[in-house]
């Protein structure tokens, strides 16, 4: 790729960016939220078109007007978000789009075979029969690598690949990116990972603002320089964390039980304590019950047996509005389908937890809400803007505009206003750049340090370690694992996490 | 050949909706002249016709206003339910469920009326909360027991429909003349609405609309109900984990647009109609779908695209006429207009490019 610039409005997205992947490497491409990576690899993929430069993909000049003139060229690309049809089977999914050998008739079994042996034969196995909602993050991540390798895909573009997966799985999903490699397929991976880099990459090209600083074998670089490149200044410190003892119990769970959708049971005779001025993080590979409990503590979701008290009240089966209002607050992992209005401007996102309350809504008495107050409306978005470092172009600009990155800070701002006694928070940092998570992190921090109960339901391990208070490891709808900073050790919180250890907890 | 490539803007410019939508209107009478001309019929004469029967003369220009009177408020009505992403397509049924509580209202005040000043604003107040409770049916359903109301609602047009017909014909037929219509007693005339331009039918039915439209301008934006509709209908989910009661905001969005409906029956009837006919049910609810679409569902996009209807259904007829063409080369070419401003509409919110 040469000279490649794009231009979304307001922003140049790529400045004449170079771009050169070597047949049968596996390069990192590194940056921080918002740096251009995935645009530039959406352009490689069709997905965009790029306002100048040129393509070359084995050395033939390419015009990639589509998806589907990037997949003729052998390309395929793994989205962040992906894309399957969650009540078709991994065949049906891997043929869709596809001509069948039977005119008008799908035919599935020659697919099928097919996908078993790709699978089988890159380490990515997945039951082609299986339908697509049964299957685990990291086993639809596999299909969706199977759907490139069917449409045999020469060069694999992976947009942060590993942000969905557990630790536990991460390896076994290095493990087939080699034998991928290695039966002769160049491989892109987008990430913001250093250790990543480090341990899978040849090559690594470092993005910053669109431009592109740097592209260097893997060998010749450390984690600091990267991350110096990736940043263009020094890491800002970890959040200072000052030793506070924890006060007494704010959130008592007890015995809880939650069913999920599918009418399983999720959450299995859970008893936990929170207590005021703690981080209490929740370990644990996602869908093993996290959000089962999160979601029933917000009261988003009615729990079968057990109860919730929030400083001694009964809080169990409260409507999300009760329970808001009783000073909790609420960041959701998906950002933009729970945590805001991406057609909302900012300052009306901000005042999606107290639009009908003085001083947001003007009243007539105490009672009768009459219109919206402006003036604070706009004050709130400005001060909050600048407090949280949300950069945007305005103060009504759409949360849709947003990278990740600001759009976490918008979604804090409101969740912290107002002092809330707990905070839930579901992978704050996910998809965040280094910068936004050190400052997430230290938000946090100064959360707890203030008083406030914070619970850190995350997949992140080397987050948790580092601001927690007390760790609970869940597997199964379980704790399986209450440990002290002390006892902080990955080797066996990843034990726990995969059910293979499993602590006496006290009572 | 170079394709084009149509992608959603990522900030739309109120601006160009604007200018779009006006181009668009603008744009249209040449759509219906070169129908015409198509037919073989002259497009001066049709020019001339059109002018006439729409800002050209008085009657035209009256005639323009009482078609966009109902419209306009059965519209901005679709505009409050259509924001909460609840798609109320029973506009029709609440109109006449609106008319028919005006008249249960009048018949028995018709021998010796009560002043006009006190039963017009009461008879169209019942026709709010009439058009209101026909709309609580589907909303209910929807919200508690999750019918989708696509279907409720259209089967409460006929509901609305049957009744009409049942009541013309039974407790409220006028039974003064022997063999008579399907109809109720004609309403003495101090119930009609004011006339406001002279020697026309316009009444103050059109200033009603107006002013609705304008305050539910201010009930969308501006207070807290309409920012809790407008988050439901962009982002359920967002707004059920910040603490909002969907099912709240939805009975609520339903019920109001419902209401709104109802005002539009109870307006036509005491404006238009002075009496309630099987007519009542004219499927102006199913234009109000397309008039709130094409005024960009917003209140006040609504004045504009129901003035622009009513004008081309008043000069369409006023073509009719002076071509003596068929009614359904008119409705063709209303036909190919909305379809062309909703086409148009499109350049305002997306990009189009050569790949």
């Amino acid at each position: 790729m040469r000279g490649i610039v794009k231009r979304f409005p307001g922003v140049l997205a790529n400045d004449h960016v170079d771009f050169d992947l070597l047949a049968g490497e596996i390069h990192g491409l590194l940056g921080e939220n918002g740096a251009g990576k995935t645009t530039l690899m959406n352009i490689l993929y069709g997905f965009y078109h790029a306002d100048e430069g040129t393509i070359r993909v084995f050395g033939k000049l390419v015009s990639l007007r589509s998806p589907s003139d990037a997949i003729k060229s052998g390309i395929g690309m793994v989205h962040q978000q992906l894309k399957l049809v969650s009540d078709m089977t991994v065949a049906e999914n891997v043929v869709l789009g596809l001509k069948s050998s039977k005119r008008f008739l799908t035919d599935l079994s020659v697919a099928e075979k097919r996908i078993k042996e790709l699978g089988e034969r890159n380490g990515l196995y997945v039951d082609p029969r299986a339908q697509i909602w049964q299957l685990s993050i990291g086993e639809k991540q596999r299909v969706e690598i199977l759907k490139s390798l069917y449409r045999e895909a020469r060069i694999l573009i992976l947009d942060e690949p590993t942000s969905v997966l557990a630790p536990s799985d991460v390896k076994g999903f290095f493990e087939a990116l080699r034998k991928l490699r290695q039966s002769g397929i160049s491989i892109v991976l987008i990430t913001h990972k250093l250790d990543e880099v480090m341990e899978i990459t040849h090559q690594v090209t470092v993005l910053r603002k669109g431009k592109k600083i740097a592209t260097q074998p893997t060998s010749s670089v450390d984690q600091r320089k990267l991350a110096q490149l990736m940043i263009g200044e020094e890491i800002p410190a970890a959040a200072a964390k000052t030793q506070t003892s924890a006060g007494e119990i704010l959130i008592q769970i007890q015995h809880l039980r939650v069913f999920d959708d599918r009418g399983l049971e999720a959450v299995r005779d859970l008893s936990l304590d929170l207590r005021k001025g703690e981080i209490l993080g929740i370990a644990g590979v996602s869908g093993n019950g996290q959000r089962e409990l999160v979601q029933t503590i917000i009261g988003l979701r009615k729990s079968s047996s057990g109860a919730i008290k929030l400083d001694g009240k009964d809080i169990t089966g409260k409507s999300p509005r009760n329970i808001i209002s009783s000073g909790v607050a609420y960041v959701p992992e998906n950002r933009n389908e729970d945590g805001c209005i991406p057609d909302f401007g900012i300052d009306e996102n901000l005042i999606l937890k107290d639009f009908d309350k003085p001083p947001i809504c003007n009243m007539i008495s105490t009672r009768i809400p009459t219109l919206l107050n402006e003036k604070e409306i706009r004050n709130r978005a400005k001060t909050a803007i600048k407090d949280f470092g949300i950069k945007a172009l305005g103060p009504t600009s759409k949360a849709r505009s947003l990278s990740g990155g600001n759009l976490q800070r918008l979604v804090l701002a409101r969740e912290l206003a107002g002092e809330p006694r707990l905070i839930v928070i579901s992978q704050p940092t996910r998809g965040l750049d280094v910068a936004a998570t050190e400052y997430v992190r230290s938000l946090l921090v100064q959360q707890r340090n203030r008083g406030a109960a914070v619970l850190l339901v995350d997949e992140d391990l080397a987050e948790l370690v580092s601001i927690c208070d007390r760790l609970a490891v869940m597997y199964k709808g379980e704790i399986v694992g209450l440990l002290r900073p002390d006892q902080f050790k990955p080797e066996e919180i990843g034990l726990m996490m995969t059910g293979v250890k499993k602590m006496a907890i006290e009572a | 050949m170079s394709k084009l490539k149509i992608t959603p803007k990522l900030e739309v410019s109120r601006r160009a909706v604007l200018i779009v939508t006006l181009l668009a209107y603008v744009a249209s009478p040449l759509v219906i002249l070169a129908v015409l001309a198509a037919a073989g019929r002259s497009p001066l004469v049709a020019l001339d016709a059109l002018y006439r029967g729409t800002i050209g003369t008085v009657p035209g220009f009256a005639e323009s206003l009482v078609q966009a009177t109902p419209l306009m408020l059965l519209a901005v009505g679709l505009v409050i339910a259509f924001r909460a992403k609840v798609w109320n397509i029973g506009a029709e049924g609440q109109q006449i469920f609106g008319a028919i509580v005006v008249t249960w209202l009048v018949l028995p005040i018709l021998k010796d009326p009560w002043p006009g000043y006190l039963v017009i604003p009461i008879a169209l107040l019942l026709s709010c909360v009439g058009g209101g409770l026909f709309a609580a049916v589907p909303a209910i359903m929807k919200s508690k027991l999750g019918i989708n109301e696509v279907i409720t609602t259209i089967m409460m047009n006929y509901v609305a429909i049957d009744a009409l017909n049942w009541v013309v014909r039974g407790p409220f037929q006028d039974k003064s003349i022997p063999g008579s219509y399907p109809e109720s007693p004609v309403f003495p005339e101090q119930y009609s609405l004011p006339i406001i331009l002279t020697h026309s039918s316009v009444t103050i039915g059109i200033v009603i609309s107006i002013v609705v439209c304008v305050l539910m301008f201010y009930v969308l934006f501006k207070t807290p109900l309409g920012y809790s509709i407008r988050a439901v209908g962009l982002n359920r989910s967002a707004a059920r984990t910040s603490g909002i009661s969907v099912d709240r905001v939805v009975n609520s969005a339903m019920i109001l647009s419902g209401a709104l409906c109802g005002l539009g029956g109870g307006v036509y009837i005491l404006g238009v109609a002075h009496e309630l006919v099987p007519g009542q049910a004219t499927g102006i609810g199913y234009t109000a779908v397309v008039v709130s679409l094409l005024g960009n569902v917003h209140p006040l996009g609504v004045i504009f695209a129901s003035l622009f209807f009513g004008a081309l259904i008043s000069g369409m007829s006023s073509v009719e006429r002076a071509l003596q063409i068929p009614e359904t080369l008119s409705l063709l070419s209303q036909g190919i207009i909305i379809v062309l401003i909703l086409i148009i509409q499109i350049f305002a919110r997306y990009e189009i490019k050569r790949k």
